[in-house]
This record gives C-alpha cells, sequence and structure tokens, in this order.
C-alpha cells in the first residue's frame, strides 16, 4: 500500500495532497494508492478524495475535529502497520513534519524531508531535498522496507481525477488522548491573495523605516500589482506586520514569478524564504545589501521615492 | 529539574556554500552554534534563573570533535555542563533522535529543547522523533513559553495561525524565533565555562543504525541577472524597473 | 578570577633583539595558537561589532551620542571594557593577547573603534597603573561597567608632537587642597562624551602632571566638536581649562612624573592601534572582494583582472605581515609579564618597564600598521571605481576614516624617530648588545664574500633573504652611526630609513616564523609570506641605498655599494603568479581567510 495522509480545510481536499497523488502515482513503485482522510465530518472529503486514490479509509470522529501530533501519529502509523504500507506520504506544512517523525520512529522507519523528488531505485526510496537553507540540494536513499516521506508543497503538479472513483472504507483506530491542550488560536486574516497563492510578492523589510512606510511602500504597491505582502523577520520582530507574513527560514517559504524586496538587506536566513522565485528585484540605499547578489534587478536607492515613482508609473 | 538542550553546530550564515569531495565544505570555514537551538539554551537559562529555580541545564551535541566548541558556547551561556556524543559520521535526524531519547533518560531529563530548525540539515523532526522515542508531548515552534506546576504553556506556529498551549512535563520543545533573545556570552562566563564539565561519549555507547543515506550533494546556483540601477533619478529608475519586469521578466502585464 | 596569561608559546626574550637574535617558530605567539577562550572572546567582539555597532554606523556617523554610549555600556555588561582593569575594581585582569583580540575584532564602524580604544587603553590604563587605591575605587568600576567613559588630554594647539612642550599650568591654591588648571587642550579624543578626563599640565609651570578631572567641574569647558576629515563619529573636542578647580586628591601619580604616564601609555596605544588597523583592513579587504566578485566589466567579474587580483594579493600580504609583527610582538610583551608578581607593590611599576622594553617593536606596529591599513582601504576604493568615491558604499569611509591613524598616538615621522632613535640609544647603553653585533657585519662583509649558507624547507629563500636584510640594516646602522656619531638624531631622512629597514626585518622575520610554525607547506600563508617577502627585500634594499648615498661618498660608497649589492642578491620571485594564485583563493571564499 502507498498511503498519503489526505489534508483539507472547508470540506475540501488541499492542493498539497493533490500534489502527493501525483507522487504516488509517478513514484514507480507498485501498491495500492490509499488516501486516508482523519477528522470529523469529512464525508464530502472522503468523496472527493476517492476521485483520486485507490481506496480511501476514512476515520470520522468528533475526537478528530482537532489535529494533535500524537494522536495523527498513531493513527497512521496504526493504518500503515495494518495496511503493510511500503511508503507514508505526508504533507510538508508545520503539521505534517511534526507528526511524521513519530510515524517514522513507531515504524522504525527512516523519514526524507520535504522531498521534492521521489522515486524508486532498485527497491530503495531515492528523493531530493533542500539542505543549508535552501542553497544545497541533498539526494538522499532510504534502506529498509518502509518509509516515510513529507512533501514539499508546491513542487509537484496537483493530480487530475482517476478514471474510476475509489472504494471508500471505514478505518477503526485506536486513538491515544492528546496531552497537549489548545487554549486559544489565532488564524492568519486576509483579504489579499495569500503568500502561497501569489504570483506576485511585494516584501519590505527595515528600510522602510516604519509601520506607515510599510503602509505607503509595501502595501500601496502590493494593492497595486494584486500581490501578496511579505515581511523580514527584523520587522515582524518589531511588532510592525504580523507573523503570517514572515518571508524566511522561520517563516514562510515562496516562489512566486518575482519578488520584490523593498529595503530588505538579505540575510541568508530569509533568502532561504524565497530564493527559488522565478524573478527577484530589490530596492535598497545599501549598495553592498547582500540581496544585491542574489537579484535579477535592483536599484540602489531610497525606497520613499522610488516605491511611489512606481506606483504612479503602474497608475499610468 | 533538569532540562536537556541539544545544540548543532552549523555553518555561519555570512559563510558560502561549497561542495568539496561530495560534501558541503566546512574545514577552515567559521562554524557557530545554530541560532535555533540558541533559543533553545536560553529558554533553559531562563527557566533556571525563573520558574525552575535551581535547575540542571545540560547541552547537548551529536558530531565530530570540533562541535565541542559549540558546546562550550552553550557553556559560555551559562549551561552547567555538556555531554558530546562523537562521531565523524552524518547521522539523519532518526538516528540522531535515538541518541537524544537515551541521553534524556540516563541523565533522567525533564524538559527538552531543540531549535524548530537547523540551519545545515534544514531538519524539524529532531525534537519530535526524540518525543516519541521517550513518549512524551511535544510543542513544536514554540514563540513563547511559561512553566508552573510541571506545566508548561506558551504559544507556538501551526498551520495557518499560531495557538496557546499548555502540556505537562515530561516534554519536547522546539523553538520558534522570537522566543527570546539569546544572551552573549559575557567575559567572566567565557573563562567560567573552561572548568564546567564536558563530557565526551563515543557514539559507540548508543545502539544507533542510520537508514537513510546521503547519494549525492550540488549547490543550487540560480544564474541572476544581477541588472543594477542607479536610483538617484527616482521616477527614471522606477520606469526603467517597471519596463523590465513588463517586458524582461514578463510578469506584469 | 584571575587569569593566566597564554604564554607557554612565547618565548621570554628581550624588547628590541629582533635585529640581532634569531629566534625559532616555537619561539613566537601567533594567531595559530589562540586558545578556545580567546577564540570565543576574539568571536564575541566580532559578533557584537557585527550585531550591534554596524547596522547602527549611521547614527554612530551622525554623532548621535547616545547609541555610542550604550554600545559602551553593552559593553561594559559582557565585561569587555574591563579586560585591563584588576578584578578588585570590577574589570578582568587578563592578559594583553586577549585585550589585543578585542580591539582587533570590533570593527564595523572607524569612529567607534576609536571612541572603545581612547576609553580603554588612553582613558582607563593611566588609572589602572598610576591610581591610588581611592582614585581606582572611585573611578574605575564606572568606567569597566561602561557608566563613565573616559578621555586623555594631553596635546595642545601649539604641542602635538612635542608633548613635553604643553603650556596648561596647574597652580596650588593657598590653603593647599586644590589645583587651579589653566590652560587649553585640542584634539581630545571622546571629550563630547567623557565622565573623566586625565589631563596633562605643569605645575608652576615647570612638573609635568597628570590630573584626573571630572567633567562639570567647575573651569573646565568643552569646545564644539571639530568638524573633521574622517572617524566623524568620534567625539573629537578642544577642552578650555579656566582655573579648574580640581582637588589635590586628584593628582595621578607623583608630580613632575606625569611624562612617565604619557609615554607609558603610548606604547599600548601603539600596538591597540596596529590591532584596529588589522580589523579594520580585513573588513575593508572583505568589501573589496565582494565588490569585484559582483562587478563585471568587459563581460567579466573584475576578479578576473591581474589589475584587481594583484589589490588583493597585496592587500592580503600586508594584513598577514601585520598580524604576524603584532601576535608576536603582544606575544612576548605577555612572556615579560607573566613573570611579574602581581601582588608585589611595584607591579604597576614593572609592568610599565617591560612594556617600555618593547618601545621599538610598538612604534614600529604604529606607522607599520598605519600604513598597511591606509594602502588597503586605497586599493578596496580603487576597486570600487566611482562607487568607491560616493557615500552609499563603505569604501568611502573606511578611506576617509583610516587617515588619522598616520597623526595621532604619535605621527608617523616621531614614532620612526622613536624606533631608530631607542635602537641607538640601547646600543649605546649596552642594554641591547648592538653594537657588537655591527661590529661583527661590519667586519665580516668587508672582509669579502662569505660562505653561502643553505636554508631549509618551502621559505628556504625567504629565509636567506631575511638574513641578508638584518645584515644590511646593522650594516647601514653601524655606516650612518660612524658617519654622523651623537648627531645622528637630527638626520631624520636617514633615521626614517633606517626605521624603515628595521621595521621590515621585523615584518618579514614574523611573517616566516609565523608561517613556519603552522607547518602547512601549500598553504595560503606560503604564498602571502613569500609574496610579502618580495616586497619587504624592495623596500629594504631602496632603504639602504639611500642611507649609504647619505653617509658616504666616493670610493667609500662604491665599496659600500658592492657590499650591499652582495647582501641582496637574490633570484627574484614571480609575484604576478604568487598574486594571482592568492587573489583566486581568496575570492574563492569571499575574504582574507588561511
Amino acid at each position: 500500500m502507498i498511503l498519503l495522509v489526505a489534508e483539507h480545510a472547508n470540506g475540501k481536499l488541499s492542493k498539497s495532497t493533490l500534489e502527493m497523488t501525483t507522487v504516488a502515482r509517478g513514484m514507480g513503485r507498485e501498491g495500492a494508492i490509499t488516501l486516508l482522510v482523519l477528522g470529523s465530518n469529512v464525508a464530502s472529503v472522503a468523496a472527493q478524495a476517492a476521485l483520486f486514490a485507490e481506496q480511501v479509509l476514512v476515520a470520522d470522529k468528533p475526537e478528530l475535529a482537532q489535529y494533535d501530533a500524537e494522536v495523527w501519529a498513531a493513527a497512521v502509523a496504526q493504518i500503515a502497520r495494518e495496511g503493510e504500507a511500503h511508503t507514508i506520504l505526508i504533507g510538508g506544512g508545520r503539521s505534517g513534519r511534526e507528526y511524521s517523525p513519530r510515524v517514522a520512529v513507531k515504524l522504525d522507519a527512516p523519514l526524507i524531508e520535504d522531498a521534492i523528488t521521489l522515486a524508486d531505485r532498485n527497491g530503495a526510496l531515492v528523493a531530493a531535498h533542500y539542505t543549508f537553507l535552501s542553497r544545497v540540494t541533498e539526494t538522499v536513499e532510504a534502506q529498509g522496507p518502509v518509509t516515510v516521506v513529507t512533501i514539499k508543497p508546491g513542487s509537484f503538479p496537483p493530480a487530475q481525477p482517476a478514471s474510476a472513483a475509489g472504494e471508500q472504507y471505514d478505518a477503526e483506530l485506536d486513538l491515544p488522548q492528546p496531552r497537549l491542550r489548545i487554549t486559544g488560536k489565532t488564524a492568519e486574516k486576509s483579504e489579499r491573495i495569500s503568500l502561497a497563492d501569489a504570483d506576485l510578492v511585494v516584501s519590505g523589510g527595515r528600510g522602510v523605516e516604519s509601520p506607515e512606510g510599510f503602509k505607503q511602500l509595501v502595501e500601496a504597491l502590493a494593492d497595486q500589482l494584486g500581490a501578496a505582502v511579505g515581511a523580514t523577520r527584523a520587522i515582524v520582530d518589531a511588532g510592525w506586520r504580523p507573523y503570517s507574513e514572515q518571508v524566511g527560514q522561520t517563516g514562510k517559504t515562496v516562489q512566486p514569478k518575482a519578488y520584490i524586496a523593498v529595503g530588505i538587506s538579505g540575510a541568508v536566513q530569509h533568502l532561504s524564504g524565497m530564493n527559488k522565485s522565478k524573478f527577484i528585484v530589490a530596492i535598497n540605499k545599501d549598495a553592498n545589501a547582500p540581496i544585491f547578489k542574489i537579484a535579477d534587478y535592483g536599484i540602489v536607492g531610497d525606497v520613499h521615492q522610488i516605491i511611489p515613482a512606481m506606483i504612479d508609473e503602474l497608475r499610468k | 529539574m533538569r532540562i536537556l538542550t541539544v545544540v548543532r553546530q552549523v555553518l555561519d550564515a555570512e559563510e558560502s556554500v561549497n561542495i568539496q569531495e561530495g560534501a558541503v565544505a566546512l574545514d577552515g570555514r567559521k562554524l557557530v552554534l545554530d541560532t535555533m537551538d540558541e533559543y533553545g539554551v536560553e529558554e533553559a537559562l531562563r527557566l533556571r534563573e525563573g520558574a525552575a529555580a535551581g535547575a540542571e541545564v545540560v547541552a547537548l551535541a551529536i558530531g565530530p570533535a570540533r562541535t565541542e566548541e559549540a558546546l562550550r558556547s552553550a557553556l559560555a551561556m551559562g549551561a552547567d555542563r555538556a555531554i558530546l556524543v562523537e562521531t565523524e559520521t552524518p547521522l539523519d535526524v532518526i538516528a540522531v533522535s535515538a541518541v537524544v531519547a537515551q541521553v534524556a533518560q540516563s541523565e533522567k531529563i525533564d524538559l527538552i529543547f531543540c531549535g524548530g530548525q537547523q540551519a545545515d540539515w534544514d531538519s524539524h523532526a529532531l525534537g519530535a522523533a526524540t518525543a516519541e522515542r521517550l513518549q512524551w508531548p511535544q510543542a513544536t515552534w514554540t514563540s513563547l513559553l511559561a512553566l508552573q506546576g510541571g506545566m508548561l504553556s506558551g504559544k507556538h506556529d501551526v498551520d495557518g495561525g499560531s495557538e496557546s498551549f499548555a502540556v505537562p512535563l515530561p516534554a519536547v520543545v522546539t523553538t520558534q524565533q522570537g522566543l527570546n533573545e539569546p544572551r552573549y556570552p559575557t567575559l567572566p562566563n567565557i573563562m567560567k565555562a573552561k572548568r564546567k564539565e564536558l563530557r565526551r561519549v563515543p557514539l559507540t555507547e548508543y545502539g544507533v543504525s542510520a537508514k537513510l543515506r546521503v547519494v549525492g550533494v550540488e549547490v543550487q546556483v540560480k544564474q541572476r541577472r544581477k541588472n543594477i540601477i542607479d536610483g538617484k533619478d527616482a521616477s527614471a529608475a522606477a520606469a526603467t524597473l517597471i519596463d523590465l519586469l513588463r517586458h524582461d521578466a514578463g510578469v506584469i502585464g | 578570577m584571575v587569569v593566566e596569561a597564554q604564554v607557554k608559546t612565547a618565548k621570554r626574550v628581550t624588547g628590541g633583539s629582533f635585529l640581532i637574535e634569531d629566534l625559532n617558530p616555537d619561539d613566537i605567539f601567533t594567531l595559530e595558537d589562540l586558545s578556545s577562550e580567546q577564540k570565543q572572546i576574539a568571536n564575541l567582539a566580532a559578533d557584537f561589532a557585527e550585531d550591534k555597532i554596524l547596522p547602527q554606523v549611521h547614527e554612530i556617523e551622525a554623532k548621535n551620542w547616545d547609541v555610542s554610549r550604550k554600545l559602551m555600556r553593552d559593553l561594559g555588561d559582557l565585561g569587555l571594557l574591563g579586560i585591563d582593569v584588576p578584578e578588585q575594581y570590577g574589570g578582568l585582569d587578563m592578559d594583553k593577547i586577549t585585550s589585543t583580540l578585542v580591539a582587533e575584532n570590533l570593527t564595523g564602524s572607524g569612529s567607534f573603534s576609536v571612541t572603545f580604544s581612547a576609553h580603554v587603553t588612553i582613558g582607563t590604563l593611566p588609572l589602572v597603573w598610576y591610581g591610588t587605591p581611592e582614585q581606582k575605587e572611585k573611578y574605575l568600576p564606572k568606567l569597566a561597567s561602561g557608566e563613565w567613559i573616559a578621555a586623555y588630554a594631553l596635546s595642545e594647539s601649539s604641542a602635538g608632537s612635542d608633548a613635553m612642550n604643553i603650556r596648561t599650568r596647574a597652580t596650588l591654591t593657598p590653603d593647599g587642597k586644590h589645583y587651579l588648571l589653566n590652560g587649553e587642550k585640542m584634539w581630545i579624543s571622546n571629550a563630547g562624551i567623557a565622565n573623566l578626563f586625565t589631563v596633562f599640565a605643569k605645575i608652576d609651570g615647570e612638573k609635568f602632571s597628570a590630573f584626573l578631572v571630572e567633567a562639570g567641574t567647575p573651569g573646565l569647558t568643552v569646545g564644539a566638536e571639530e568638524h573633521k576629515l574622517g572617524i566623524r563619529g568620534s567625539s573629537t573636542c578642544a577642552l578650555v581649562l579656566a582655573d579648574c578647580k580640581v582637588p589635590v586628591e586628584n593628582l595621578l601619580g607623583q608630580a613632575g612624573k606625569g611624562h612617565h604616564i604619557a609615554f607609558n601609555i603610548l606604547n599600548v596605544g601603539r600596538y591597540k592601534l596596529a590591532a584596529s588597523a588589522v580589523g579594520g583592513a580585513r573588513s575593508s579587504l572583505r568589501d573589496g572582494i565582494r565588490y569585484a566578485k559582483e562587478r563585471v566589466a568587459f563581460g567579466k567579474p573584475i576578479t578576473s583582472f591581474g589589475l584587481v587580483q594583484e589589490k588583493i594579493a597585496e592587500s592580503a600580504a600586508g594584513v598577514y605581515a601585520t598580524e604576524a609583527v603584532l601576535y608576536r610582538v603582544v606575544g612576548a610583551i605577555d612572556a615579560a609579564l607573566a613573570e611579574l608578581d602581581k601582588n608585589s607593590p611595584t607591579f604597576a611599576a614593572e609592568v610599565q618597564k617591560r612594556i617600555e622594553e618593547f618601545a621599538v617593536e610598538c612604534s614600529i606596529l604604529k606607522f607599520f600598521g598605519s600604513e598597511m591599513v591606509e594602502r588597503v582601504v586605497d586599493h578596496t576604493l580603487q576597486i570600487h571605481g566611482g562607487f568607491g568615491y560616493v557615500e552609499e558604499y563603505s569604501a568611502e569611509r573606511a578611506y576617509r576614516d583610516s587617515r588619522i591613524n598616520r597623526i595621532f598616538e604619535g605621527t608617523n615621522e616621531i614614532n620612526r624617530l622613536i624606533t631608530t632613535g631607542w635602537m641607538i640609544k640601547r646600543a649605546l647603553q649596552g642594554t641591547l648588545p648592538l653594537l657588537p653585533a655591527i661590529k661583527k657585519v661590519m667586519d665580516e662583509v668587508m672582509a669579502g664574500p662569505a660562505a653561502k649558507v643553505s636554508y631549509e624547507g618551502p621559505l628556504a629563500p625567504e629565509r636567506a633573504l631575511l638574513a641578508g636584510a638584518k645584515k644590511i640594516s646593522l650594516f647601514c646602522a653601524g655606516a650612518a652611526s660612524q658617519k654622523f656619531g651623537n648627531d645622528l638624531g637630527e638626520q631624520q631622512e636617514v633615521m626614517g630609513a633606517l626605521a624603515d629597514m628595521l621595521s621590515e626585518v621585523l615584518a618579514l622575520e614574523s611573517s616566516i616564523l609565523r608561517t613556519e610554525k603552522a607547518n602547512k607547506p601549500n598553504s595560503i600563508a606560503v604564498k602571502l609570506t613569500k609574496y610579502y617577502a618580495a616586497h619587504s627585500f624592495r623596500i629594504i634594499e631602496t632603504s639602504a641605498e639611500r642611507v649609504l648615498a647619505a653617509v658616504a661618498e666616493g670610493d667609500t660608497l662604491r665599496i659600500q655599494m658592492t657590499i650591499l649589492r652582495r647582501l641582496t642578491k637574490h633570484e627574484p620571485v614571480n609575484t604576478v603568479a604568487l598574486g594571482r594564485e592568492i587573489s583566486s583563493a581568496l575570492v574563492e571564499v569571499g575574504r582574507y581567510r588561511l
């Protein structure tokens, strides 16, 4: 069995699940492609999953309404054992990357993290992934009968529905009690297009000089271009922007068609979150700023003059 | 109470990445205690200075002999003692977690800190894998932490936002930026660290087998155009830039 | 917690003996000998510079004193201001190598480096060495913590190099409780932010003495900030003293003995300046390499071009040689100080005496280091082309900032005169067996060509050059003394040329010893040493010719030139090829890195 753990929100399968399905189909291993749907009131998700997988295992319980790392790990490991899964694919979001190691330990299996390629080579799974803050591509080979893999979101095209719908089965699970109690939630909200989905990102750093500067320069340019808004760690730390906008090692990783860096110096931790963008544009008054080393187009100048000039020009 | 902080020695952010003999060259480069792990050391020290007064802070690293310097940095920040599990061969994170778990058990640890991610293997997994081995709960990407009566509470990042949580000890906590600001080691503390215990143990003391091996390493170099424009005349520069984006790059209509 | 100096690798040598003694590589301290703690301390300073100083460089340049004051307090919290201060007064009492490492690594802002050095060295050391327990108790803890900033007020508008001619007077009040100071001081670093000044004045116009004067003392006025070419973020003001009322308890050291303070402090200030120069040169070289890698001309990054590679190689060789001299000298000073008993009542006096032994080396480090960093920042500016001439790039600021190094802490002219002057003085006093050494060389060279000595190892040719260089220097010193006798001091050009020879001997030897000690035959260090040796030997040759032509003529000159040609004969090294190899290695790593 090739076991995929479905990710879903608002009754729909996530894009990353469809990307994982592409991986499952193309990696060159035999086995029923099985989507595991965990959650509460997930009938529509299960039905959608059946369009893509050969079989769908559904655990639809109130206890699964809220994600928990220990619960998910127990569920996935149990299904993997019972189904004799040789490959377990999990989405590379925050939750996937934090429960997949637990699954790997439970199954005494190797873990491949954030894979951008995955293929069977003479019975062993070989994958490429980024290391050294996304500056190096490392290829690894897993040994043993079972491998757990997290798939980097956005690295594969989403799968098309299969020609025939798969069977749905109920999954019986022995679930542990979660020990991490959630006492409050802050969700990221924005009317703007999200960093993950945007083709264009306008991002700001300390060079914008103030929260107002960020609004007048970064937000204004982003709105003019219909782009997403990003921020560096420095200004998120300073409280000028919410963490949801942070791009970098400890924030989000983006690969838009164009990334416009406004007043950003280019610390390597920030670069690791955006250096795969197709085009990088940087505006900074410091000619020595490291960002200019990875920019396709750069202006050495005052962002307070250049960005408004760009906005004016775009309005024409 | 005893707190374990796991640290890794990585290339300094300033250093460029070059491949030599099938691996990233580290010889002669500046190597530092990873910043994400530093948050862990700092948080452990804060707990010792506050809610967990009297706790012992033990720093642990698994790596080659030179990793001692990273442990010395942790000791210089204020950790009480350190353990270096020496191995010349790089290990994957699942294998490393076996060592961490065994150390945690033999040292009777109540709380483990490690970085949410490190700047060499880019892995997010060490904390979670270790927690599973110990059958402990975990709080990953933690940006705020407090301890009271054996219960940890705080804030951590999840997909699409953040959550406040409470979890009982013993537990594994992985760090997120913003958790604290790591202290510089003061000069007196650098000198005091010289006399703190740093125990070296060979990896062979732990039954660990790696199931993942590295078969290729390549530096990703995307050729950038590096078209630098002088920005003194703001409107001219802006116009040039927009033109390039429109016609050269084709990203705006 | 008193920490022992890291002296196990440095041999106790007599200051000034480098010309006549041949050391082994293991006898000297090198940067490669740092202990783990010393490396951590160096990293602490470097990290602080990167994280805290560099990002605020523009505020510092804009004379935002609060920024500098806060940085000093932060450094105080880390213990970095108290390295030379005794523990009981809030310091750490550590070795000179450690304090040198801190000065070297606290880069990022030339202005702030001066603020720091002026406080830590000339601002604090007078008190450490000459203060009474009461004075130390009162002021040192505040200086070590950074709560108070110190300044050193010696120079006046008409008394710079001739410091003994200061006109500020001190007169005891009739009740014997205060001194009234009258006069002015000029070019006082940190004046605008200092809380404590060490002011030099002559009691009754005669007895040269030092006084501790607190800011805000009635009669003390701090003038306006000077508008300087460089180090604009370092406070530099004149002081006006008009019946400035200083309590008698604040006389520092003995009345009439203030010149000891002035001169002894300068020795430390001079080698510290070389440390800052090394740090500044490394940063500048890194900027130059970084720019050259990115800048494309004729379809290639300019690192591909020979005339750029040459600048990188020259800069790197200069840094390497200065590091070699600096750590050799400071290591030797630490070795000399390690023998002392810290609890002895004469400890401070002994410390200074031993440092003074190395006055020649300290003066050499001052002019050698300052001129080295100037060449480096000049090369870096040139590499930047037009961009090096505008304020957006740090190359411009570094260029302006470095110029002061040839002027303060004793002009380079004065330091050259001290170098040669002190060597001769010791020779005449017999404290250094220079005269016998000169005689030996004179006899030897007059006797005709000597048997060739062969050396071993990758630096064998350079060792031969060094042996020749020492002989040439002794020979020229001898010839000059013979010609001018006691009037040699008036012949400043000859003194200057001799100083150049002495400094190159020290640099060449230190580089060779450092490289041999590290023992890595194919390393960049070997190439840097060879590259530097070629440059160094040319200076020695040229200086020797200048000296001989000034002291001899006719047949005597002809004979001496024959001797010189014999002693300088060598096969030239391909510095073009070497320069390219050096540059290529450094460009790959992106900075000066061995």
